[in-house]
Protein backbone atom coordinates (compact mmCIF):
# COMPACT_ATOMS: atom_id res chain seq x y z
CA UNK A 1 0.00 0.00 0.00
CA UNK A 2 2.44 2.26 1.29
CA UNK A 3 4.93 1.61 -2.09
CA UNK A 4 1.95 2.05 -4.26
CA UNK A 5 1.48 5.91 -2.49
CA UNK A 6 4.96 6.80 -2.89
CA UNK A 7 4.96 5.67 -6.56
CA UNK A 8 1.62 8.36 -7.18
CA UNK A 9 3.90 10.96 -4.97
CA UNK A 10 6.68 10.14 -7.29
CA UNK A 11 4.22 10.42 -10.26
CA UNK A 12 3.00 13.69 -9.01
CA UNK A 13 6.67 14.91 -8.47
CA UNK A 14 7.59 14.34 -12.09
CA UNK A 15 4.73 15.37 -13.60
CA UNK A 16 4.96 19.19 -11.34
CA UNK A 17 8.48 19.28 -12.05
CA UNK A 18 8.31 18.77 -15.88
CA UNK A 19 5.05 21.36 -16.01
CA UNK A 20 7.67 23.99 -14.56
CA UNK A 21 10.16 23.06 -16.77
CA UNK A 22 7.77 23.53 -19.35
CA UNK A 23 6.77 26.70 -18.56
CA UNK A 24 10.33 27.84 -17.64
CA UNK A 25 11.19 27.46 -21.19
CA UNK A 26 8.16 29.02 -22.45
CA UNK A 27 9.04 31.99 -20.65
CA UNK A 28 12.76 31.83 -21.45
CA UNK A 29 11.38 31.62 -25.32
CA UNK A 30 8.90 35.20 -25.12
CA UNK A 31 11.93 36.88 -26.83
CA UNK A 32 12.73 34.81 -29.66
CA UNK A 33 9.30 33.82 -31.00
CA UNK A 34 8.34 37.95 -30.03
CA UNK A 35 9.37 39.03 -33.71
CA UNK A 36 7.10 36.99 -35.41
CA UNK A 37 4.04 37.10 -33.50
CA UNK A 38 4.15 40.69 -33.40
CA UNK A 39 4.88 40.80 -37.59
CA UNK A 40 1.61 38.54 -37.80
CA UNK A 41 -0.27 41.18 -35.43
CA UNK A 42 0.58 44.27 -36.99
CA UNK A 43 -1.66 43.72 -39.68
CA UNK A 44 -5.04 43.47 -37.27
CA UNK A 45 -3.10 46.50 -35.17
CA UNK A 46 -3.11 48.54 -37.85
CA UNK A 47 -6.58 48.11 -38.86
CA UNK A 48 -7.70 48.51 -35.35
CA UNK A 49 -6.13 52.09 -34.80
CA UNK A 50 -7.52 53.28 -38.09
CA UNK A 51 -11.39 52.58 -36.77
CA UNK A 52 -10.14 54.26 -33.97
CA UNK A 53 -8.90 57.13 -35.47
CA UNK A 54 -12.27 57.60 -37.55
CA UNK A 55 -14.41 56.63 -34.84
CA UNK A 56 -12.94 59.43 -32.19
CA UNK A 57 -13.38 62.07 -35.05
CA UNK A 58 -16.87 61.24 -35.41
CA UNK A 59 -17.25 61.56 -32.04
CA UNK A 60 -15.73 64.44 -31.18
CA UNK A 61 -16.46 66.44 -34.12
CA UNK A 62 -17.30 69.40 -32.47
CA UNK A 63 -14.16 69.61 -29.99
CA UNK A 64 -11.88 69.14 -32.92
CA UNK A 65 -13.62 72.01 -35.16
CA UNK A 66 -13.10 74.54 -32.00
CA UNK A 67 -9.81 73.18 -31.96
CA UNK A 68 -8.87 73.91 -35.03
CA UNK A 69 -10.45 77.45 -35.42
CA UNK A 70 -7.96 78.12 -32.18
CA UNK A 71 -4.74 76.12 -33.67
CA UNK A 72 -5.18 78.13 -37.15
CA UNK A 73 -4.64 81.36 -35.05
CA UNK A 74 -2.24 79.94 -32.91
CA UNK A 75 -0.35 78.92 -36.40
CA UNK A 76 -0.53 82.50 -37.89
CA UNK A 77 0.96 83.99 -34.20
CA UNK A 78 3.68 81.27 -34.12
CA UNK A 79 4.39 81.79 -38.01
CA UNK A 80 5.32 85.54 -37.42
CA UNK A 81 7.61 84.03 -33.98
CA UNK A 82 9.18 81.85 -36.82
CA UNK A 83 10.22 84.85 -39.12
CA UNK A 84 11.94 86.47 -36.26
CA UNK A 85 13.14 83.26 -35.03
CA UNK A 86 15.02 82.65 -38.74
CA UNK A 87 16.49 85.78 -38.83
CA UNK A 88 18.17 85.21 -35.50
CA UNK A 89 18.66 82.16 -36.36
CA UNK A 90 20.36 83.01 -39.83
CA UNK A 91 22.74 85.67 -37.50
CA UNK A 92 23.55 82.52 -35.20
CA UNK A 93 25.06 80.50 -38.44
CA UNK A 94 26.80 83.10 -39.62
CA UNK A 95 28.59 83.93 -35.78
CA UNK A 96 28.94 80.52 -35.53
CA UNK A 97 30.76 80.10 -38.99
CA UNK A 98 32.92 83.02 -38.06
CA UNK A 99 33.58 81.15 -34.59
CA UNK A 100 34.45 77.93 -36.61
CA UNK A 101 32.45 75.84 -35.00
CA UNK A 102 31.37 73.00 -37.03
CA UNK A 103 27.42 72.41 -35.64
CA UNK A 104 26.65 68.71 -36.50
CA UNK A 105 22.93 68.79 -35.21
CA UNK A 106 21.81 67.04 -38.53
CA UNK A 107 19.26 64.59 -37.90
CA UNK A 108 17.14 62.21 -40.07
CA UNK A 109 13.80 61.33 -38.70
CA UNK A 110 11.02 59.30 -39.49
CA UNK A 111 7.42 59.90 -39.05
CA UNK A 112 5.11 56.69 -37.70
CA UNK A 113 2.11 55.93 -36.44
CA UNK A 114 1.46 54.47 -32.96
CA UNK A 115 -0.91 51.38 -33.19
CA UNK A 116 -0.75 49.87 -30.25
CA UNK A 117 -0.28 50.59 -26.36
CA UNK A 118 1.15 47.92 -23.51
CA UNK A 119 -1.95 46.14 -21.38
CA UNK A 120 -0.20 45.97 -18.34
CA UNK A 121 -0.04 48.46 -15.66
CA UNK A 122 3.60 48.53 -14.96
CA UNK A 123 4.78 49.92 -18.21
CA UNK A 124 4.64 52.49 -20.16
CA UNK A 125 5.37 51.12 -23.83
CA UNK A 126 3.96 51.61 -27.12
CA UNK A 127 3.75 49.86 -30.46
CA UNK A 128 4.97 52.06 -34.14
CA UNK A 129 4.28 50.89 -37.78
CA UNK A 130 7.90 51.16 -38.70
CA UNK A 131 10.32 48.87 -38.33
CA UNK A 132 14.11 47.66 -39.59
CA UNK A 133 12.73 47.63 -43.01
CA UNK A 134 12.42 51.42 -42.28
CA UNK A 135 16.10 51.82 -41.26
CA UNK A 136 14.73 51.51 -37.25
CA UNK A 137 17.16 50.39 -34.69
CA UNK A 138 17.06 49.44 -30.87
CA UNK A 139 18.13 53.04 -29.07
CA UNK A 140 16.73 55.31 -31.64
CA UNK A 141 15.16 58.40 -29.65
CA UNK A 142 11.32 59.15 -30.54
CA UNK A 143 9.80 62.71 -30.06
CA UNK A 144 6.82 64.53 -30.97
CA UNK A 145 6.77 67.93 -31.93
CA UNK A 146 6.15 68.73 -28.94
CA UNK A 147 9.06 66.82 -27.17
CA UNK A 148 10.47 63.68 -25.84
CA UNK A 149 8.55 60.60 -26.36
CA UNK A 150 10.55 57.42 -25.91
CA UNK A 151 13.24 55.09 -26.71
CA UNK A 152 13.11 52.27 -29.39
CA UNK A 153 13.83 48.84 -27.46
CA UNK A 154 12.77 46.11 -29.97
CA UNK A 155 12.82 46.01 -33.15
CA UNK A 156 11.08 43.70 -35.92
CA UNK A 157 10.63 43.89 -39.42
CA UNK A 158 7.48 45.96 -39.26
CA UNK A 159 7.06 47.21 -35.70
CA UNK A 160 8.73 48.87 -33.31
CA UNK A 161 8.08 48.86 -29.25
CA UNK A 162 8.61 52.22 -27.48
CA UNK A 163 9.45 52.61 -24.46
CA UNK A 164 8.01 55.89 -23.12
CA UNK A 165 9.52 58.69 -20.84
CA UNK A 166 7.20 57.84 -17.77
CA UNK A 167 8.33 54.29 -17.83
CA UNK A 168 10.33 53.90 -14.51
CA UNK A 169 12.56 51.29 -17.00
CA UNK A 170 13.91 54.55 -19.00
CA UNK A 171 15.99 56.98 -17.26
CA UNK A 172 17.05 60.13 -19.22
CA UNK A 173 20.17 62.52 -18.15
CA UNK A 174 18.80 65.86 -18.59
CA UNK A 175 19.70 69.31 -17.82
CA UNK A 176 17.99 72.56 -16.38
CA UNK A 177 18.05 74.87 -19.33
CA UNK A 178 18.39 77.99 -17.06
CA UNK A 179 21.37 76.67 -15.22
CA UNK A 180 22.55 73.94 -16.64
CA UNK A 181 22.21 71.56 -13.14
CA UNK A 182 22.30 68.07 -14.16
CA UNK A 183 20.03 65.19 -12.80
CA UNK A 184 18.62 61.77 -13.93
CA UNK A 185 14.72 62.08 -15.39
CA UNK A 186 13.21 58.60 -15.03
CA UNK A 187 9.17 57.97 -14.95
CA UNK A 188 7.06 56.47 -12.52
CA UNK A 189 4.15 55.65 -14.02
CA UNK A 190 2.46 58.52 -13.41
CA UNK A 191 1.19 62.01 -15.30
CA UNK A 192 4.39 62.95 -14.29
CA UNK A 193 8.27 62.26 -14.17
CA UNK A 194 11.14 62.65 -11.49
CA UNK A 195 14.58 64.11 -12.34
CA UNK A 196 16.86 62.60 -8.66
CA UNK A 197 20.01 63.06 -7.98
CA UNK A 198 20.35 67.00 -7.89
CA UNK A 199 23.09 68.21 -5.22
CA UNK A 200 21.26 69.77 -2.19
CA UNK A 201 22.29 73.47 -3.24
CA UNK A 202 20.85 72.59 -6.75
CA UNK A 203 19.87 75.48 -9.29
CA UNK A 204 16.41 74.70 -10.21
CA UNK A 205 13.20 76.70 -9.10
CA UNK A 206 9.26 75.65 -10.45
CA UNK A 207 8.39 76.30 -14.40
CA UNK A 208 12.38 75.82 -15.21
CA UNK A 209 12.65 73.87 -18.33
CA UNK A 210 14.50 70.18 -18.35
CA UNK A 211 15.79 69.49 -21.10
CA UNK A 212 18.50 66.46 -22.63
CA UNK A 213 21.61 66.80 -21.74
CA UNK A 214 23.33 65.05 -25.07
CA UNK A 215 25.90 63.03 -21.86
CA UNK A 216 24.44 59.13 -23.20
CA UNK A 217 24.60 58.80 -26.34
CA UNK A 218 21.28 57.75 -27.13
CA UNK A 219 19.41 61.15 -26.98
CA UNK A 220 20.70 64.61 -28.77
CA UNK A 221 21.21 67.25 -26.59
CA UNK A 222 18.36 69.82 -26.03
CA UNK A 223 15.37 68.18 -26.49
CA UNK A 224 12.31 69.30 -24.33
CA UNK A 225 11.51 66.43 -22.06
CA UNK A 226 9.38 69.24 -19.50
CA UNK A 227 8.53 71.78 -17.12
CA UNK A 228 9.25 71.96 -13.13
CA UNK A 229 6.18 71.68 -11.38
CA UNK A 230 7.32 71.07 -7.68
CA UNK A 231 10.95 70.33 -5.69
CA UNK A 232 11.46 68.34 -2.16
CA UNK A 233 13.96 66.57 -0.99
CA UNK A 234 14.87 63.26 -0.78
CA UNK A 235 14.73 60.61 2.58
CA UNK A 236 17.93 60.73 3.15
CA UNK A 237 18.25 64.70 3.26
CA UNK A 238 21.32 64.31 0.77
CA UNK A 239 19.89 65.70 -2.46
CA UNK A 240 16.99 66.84 -3.80
CA UNK A 241 14.34 65.82 -6.23
CA UNK A 242 12.20 67.83 -8.62
CA UNK A 243 8.33 66.43 -10.12
CA UNK A 244 8.52 67.45 -13.84
CA UNK A 245 5.55 67.48 -16.28
CA UNK A 246 6.32 65.77 -19.69
CA UNK A 247 5.90 68.29 -22.09
CA UNK A 248 4.28 65.86 -24.53
CA UNK A 249 1.15 64.14 -23.59
CA UNK A 250 1.72 60.67 -23.68
CA UNK A 251 -1.60 59.27 -23.67
CA UNK A 252 -2.55 60.83 -26.29
CA UNK A 253 0.25 60.15 -28.67
CA UNK A 254 -1.00 59.00 -32.42
CA UNK A 255 1.56 59.96 -34.95
CA UNK A 256 5.43 59.79 -33.42
CA UNK A 257 9.12 60.55 -35.01
CA UNK A 258 11.92 58.62 -34.80
CA UNK A 259 15.23 60.11 -35.11
CA UNK A 260 17.98 58.81 -37.31
CA UNK A 261 21.20 59.80 -36.74
CA UNK B 1 -14.04 21.67 -26.05
CA UNK B 2 -14.48 24.47 -28.57
CA UNK B 3 -10.84 25.41 -28.34
CA UNK B 4 -10.40 27.21 -31.45
CA UNK B 5 -13.27 29.90 -30.59
CA UNK B 6 -11.56 30.53 -27.26
CA UNK B 7 -7.84 31.20 -29.25
CA UNK B 8 -9.93 33.61 -31.65
CA UNK B 9 -11.33 35.06 -27.98
CA UNK B 10 -7.54 35.67 -26.59
CA UNK B 11 -6.66 37.14 -29.65
CA UNK B 12 -9.07 39.60 -29.76
CA UNK B 13 -9.12 40.44 -26.48
CA UNK B 14 -5.16 40.97 -26.73
CA UNK B 15 -5.94 43.20 -29.96
CA UNK B 16 -8.42 45.28 -27.61
CA UNK B 17 -6.10 45.68 -24.91
CA UNK B 18 -3.41 47.02 -26.95
CA UNK B 19 -5.84 49.53 -29.33
CA UNK B 20 -8.74 50.55 -26.76
CA UNK B 21 -8.02 49.70 -22.94
CA UNK B 22 -6.57 53.78 -22.83
CA UNK B 23 -10.27 54.27 -23.05
CA UNK B 24 -11.15 52.35 -20.21
CA UNK B 25 -8.64 53.62 -17.83
CA UNK B 26 -9.72 54.71 -14.30
CA UNK B 27 -7.47 56.87 -12.59
CA UNK B 28 -4.64 56.10 -14.17
CA UNK B 29 -5.20 51.88 -14.29
CA UNK B 30 -5.94 49.59 -16.76
CA UNK B 31 -7.87 46.19 -15.55
CA UNK B 32 -6.52 43.29 -16.93
CA UNK B 33 -8.92 41.34 -19.01
CA UNK B 34 -6.77 38.57 -19.61
CA UNK B 35 -6.25 37.69 -16.04
CA UNK B 36 -10.34 37.33 -15.46
CA UNK B 37 -10.39 35.12 -18.49
CA UNK B 38 -7.95 32.97 -16.94
CA UNK B 39 -10.32 32.27 -14.28
CA UNK B 40 -12.96 31.81 -15.92
CA UNK B 41 -11.56 29.52 -17.93
CA UNK B 42 -10.18 27.77 -14.71
CA UNK B 43 -13.89 27.66 -13.81
CA UNK B 44 -15.81 26.29 -16.61
CA UNK B 45 -13.28 24.39 -18.73
CA UNK B 46 -11.10 20.96 -18.48
CA UNK B 47 -7.96 21.94 -16.69
CA UNK B 48 -5.96 20.98 -19.49
CA UNK B 49 -7.61 23.35 -21.52
CA UNK B 50 -7.69 25.61 -18.99
CA UNK B 51 -3.80 25.18 -18.44
CA UNK B 52 -2.90 25.70 -22.13
CA UNK B 53 -5.72 29.00 -22.91
CA UNK B 54 -3.40 30.38 -19.64
CA UNK B 55 -0.42 29.81 -21.75
CA UNK B 56 -1.47 31.11 -24.48
CA UNK B 57 -2.33 33.87 -22.89
CA UNK B 58 0.41 34.74 -21.05
CA UNK B 59 2.54 34.64 -24.13
CA UNK B 60 0.24 36.94 -25.82
CA UNK B 61 0.27 39.64 -22.84
CA UNK B 62 3.97 39.01 -22.87
CA UNK B 63 4.20 40.38 -25.92
CA UNK B 64 2.62 43.57 -25.82
CA UNK B 65 4.85 44.50 -22.45
CA UNK B 66 8.40 45.21 -21.27
CA UNK B 67 9.08 43.06 -19.69
CA UNK B 68 12.54 40.75 -19.83
CA UNK B 69 11.51 37.74 -18.67
CA UNK B 70 7.76 36.09 -19.79
CA UNK B 71 6.04 36.96 -16.25
CA UNK B 72 2.83 36.12 -17.63
CA UNK B 73 3.72 33.27 -19.29
CA UNK B 74 5.02 31.79 -16.41
CA UNK B 75 1.64 33.49 -13.86
CA UNK B 76 -1.60 32.72 -15.88
CA UNK B 77 -0.99 28.58 -15.73
CA UNK B 78 0.11 29.18 -12.22
CA UNK B 79 -3.34 31.44 -11.30
CA UNK B 80 -5.30 28.51 -13.24
CA UNK B 81 -3.87 25.86 -10.67
CA UNK B 82 -4.61 28.18 -7.33
CA UNK B 83 -8.17 28.62 -8.77
CA UNK B 84 -8.68 24.89 -9.56
CA UNK B 85 -7.19 23.89 -6.00
CA UNK B 86 -9.54 26.59 -4.10
CA UNK B 87 -12.72 25.59 -5.92
CA UNK B 88 -11.89 22.11 -4.69
CA UNK B 89 -12.37 23.72 -1.44
CA UNK B 90 -14.28 26.18 -1.41
CA UNK B 91 -17.35 26.88 -4.03
CA UNK B 92 -17.45 29.27 -6.83
CA UNK B 93 -20.38 29.29 -7.52
CA UNK B 94 -21.74 33.26 -7.15
CA UNK B 95 -20.26 36.29 -8.88
CA UNK B 96 -19.15 37.78 -5.33
CA UNK B 97 -17.34 34.73 -4.21
CA UNK B 98 -15.19 34.57 -8.34
CA UNK B 99 -14.58 38.56 -7.72
CA UNK B 100 -13.32 38.29 -4.53
CA UNK B 101 -10.68 35.43 -6.16
CA UNK B 102 -9.96 37.41 -8.84
CA UNK B 103 -8.89 40.25 -6.74
CA UNK B 104 -6.61 37.99 -4.68
CA UNK B 105 -5.54 36.87 -8.19
CA UNK B 106 -4.41 40.17 -9.51
CA UNK B 107 -3.65 41.45 -6.19
CA UNK B 108 -0.79 38.67 -6.54
CA UNK B 109 -0.03 39.38 -10.17
CA UNK B 110 0.33 43.00 -8.72
CA UNK B 111 2.73 42.21 -6.71
CA UNK B 112 4.95 39.91 -8.49
CA UNK B 113 5.54 42.08 -10.91
CA UNK B 114 6.12 44.97 -8.29
CA UNK B 115 8.57 42.76 -6.40
CA UNK B 116 10.33 42.07 -9.72
CA UNK B 117 10.98 45.72 -10.18
CA UNK B 118 11.83 45.90 -7.00
CA UNK B 119 14.77 43.43 -7.42
CA UNK B 120 15.70 45.06 -10.59
CA UNK B 121 16.15 47.98 -8.87
CA UNK B 122 13.38 50.17 -10.19
CA UNK B 123 12.11 53.00 -8.26
CA UNK B 124 7.97 53.71 -8.25
CA UNK B 125 6.74 55.92 -5.72
CA UNK B 126 4.60 53.55 -2.81
CA UNK B 127 1.69 55.75 -3.64
CA UNK B 128 1.56 54.96 -7.52
CA UNK B 129 2.46 51.02 -6.38
CA UNK B 130 -0.51 51.33 -4.00
CA UNK B 131 -2.97 52.87 -6.57
CA UNK B 132 -2.01 50.43 -9.53
CA UNK B 133 -2.21 47.28 -7.36
CA UNK B 134 -5.25 48.44 -5.20
CA UNK B 135 -7.60 49.98 -8.01
CA UNK B 136 -6.54 47.93 -10.83
CA UNK B 137 -7.19 44.58 -8.93
CA UNK B 138 -10.86 46.52 -7.92
CA UNK B 139 -11.76 47.24 -11.40
CA UNK B 140 -10.81 44.00 -12.86
CA UNK B 141 -12.72 42.64 -10.15
CA UNK B 142 -15.78 44.84 -10.96
CA UNK B 143 -15.49 43.91 -14.38
CA UNK B 144 -15.67 40.24 -14.01
CA UNK B 145 -19.50 39.83 -14.21
CA UNK B 146 -19.51 41.58 -17.25
CA UNK B 147 -17.15 39.45 -19.09
CA UNK B 148 -18.82 36.44 -17.83
CA UNK B 149 -22.10 37.74 -19.38
CA UNK B 150 -20.16 37.97 -22.90
CA UNK B 151 -18.41 34.81 -22.99
CA UNK B 152 -20.48 32.69 -20.93
CA UNK B 153 -22.20 31.55 -24.58
CA UNK B 154 -18.69 30.19 -25.57
CA UNK B 155 -18.08 28.39 -22.35
CA UNK B 156 -18.68 25.05 -22.81
CA UNK B 157 -21.35 23.67 -19.88
CA UNK B 158 -19.80 20.58 -19.51
CA UNK B 159 -17.48 20.26 -17.05
CA UNK B 160 -14.85 18.64 -16.19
Amino acid sequence: MSWRLDKIKKNTLLKFTSIIFLLLVLASLVSVLRNPALNILRYPLGVLSLIRQELLGIIFYHRNMVENTKLSQEIDLLNQKLNHLNEIYLENKRLNMLLSLKQNISYKVTAARVIGRSPDNWSSVILIDKGIHQGIKVGYPVVSYLGLVGRITEVTNFISKVVLINDPHLGVSAIVQRSRQEGLVSGTLGGSLIMRYLPKGADIKISDVIVTSGLSEFYPKGLLIGTVVEIGEEFSGLSKYAVIKPAVDLNKLEEVLVIIP
Amino acid sequence: MKKPRFVVLIIILVLFEAVALDYLKLFSTKPDLLLAMVLIWAIFLRPTDAFKLGVLAGFLKDLFSENIFGINTLLFPCWVWVSLQLSKRIAVDNHFIRMLLLFILSILTNIVYRLVMLSMGIYIPWVISLRIIILSSFYTACLLPILLKITYPLISIRKR
